[in-house]
């Protein structure tokens, strides 16, 4: 499946992420990896609780891929979100781009990172040492 | 006389914690628009009014019509889903 939202304790597999955008005319696979990190903003984070509405998230993913595939020469891309209580350390995140070569992987991958970020309807819950903050875009708000 | 239509709302993240419900059906009339409904919505949850909609602009509330995004003019039929919700943060 090259677009997938797993929920807890479903993981990435990364070497099978890999096999499904490899080609024998594969030359460059550029792989972003996102992980909930300890800080966000001077904020301790105790973990992040990612909520999805599911079935457009998927129908928004493909979305996503597809223009990937009109939008830059690459051969192969592959979208991955995770969602449920993600504690610090996790994957979140998966984009694996290949091509031929290195560049429009790279650039392939840094589009469909930040298209995810914009357009599909997941929102992460930070749960921290100095309380609970839903993420609306680049907003921050007390839950 | 005027027909009315069905549709089901859902709500995310924290405005379903505004609405209370993750989910509720409308009966609206069958040339109503997103718009028409939002005003049925902020009269159910007087909350969505004073902490959505009176302190922000529409660019922050998303709405989607059965799994894509439309505007606040966007017609709505008999089933359809709609769901609102703020801006997305993934990744």
């Amino acid at each position: 499946m090259l677009t997938k939202l797993f929920k807890k304790p479903e993981d990435f597999d990364i070497n099978e992420a890999i096999n499904l955008v490899s080609s024998r005319t594969t030359g460059g696979i550029v792989i972003f990896l996102g992980k909930v990190r300890e800080e966000s903003h001077g904020r301790r984070v105790k973990k992040l609780i990612y909520e999805a509405y599911e079935e457009m998230a998927m129908k928004e993913m493909k979305r996503i891929r597809e223009e990937a595939l009109q939008k830059f020469p690459i051969e192969e891309i592959l979208i991955w979100h995770r969602y449920g209580e993600l504690e610090v350390e996790e994957n979140t995140i998966l984009i694996v781009a290949a091509g031929k070569h290195r560049k429009e992987s790279f650039e392939a991958c840094i589009w469909a990172v930040d298209e995810v970020k914009k357009r599909v309807p997941i929102w992460k819950k930070e749960i921290t040492d100095e309380g609970e903050f839903w993420i609306e875009g680049n907003k921050v708000r007390k839950a | 006389m005027v027909m009315c239509v069905r549709v089901k709302v859902r709500y995310f993240a924290r405005f379903r914690d505004i609405a209370g419900v993750s989910e509720e059906e409308f009966d609206i009339p069958d040339d109503a628009k997103v718009k028409d409904l939002i005003e049925l919505i902020k009269k159910k949850h007087p909350k969505f009014n004073d902490e959505i909609f009176e302190q922000n602009e529409e660019a922050d509330v998303n709405v989607s019509k059965n799994g894509r995004y439309v505007d606040f003019d966007e017609e709505l039929r008999e089933g359809d889903i709609i769901a609102l919700f703020p801006p997305v943060s993934g990744g």
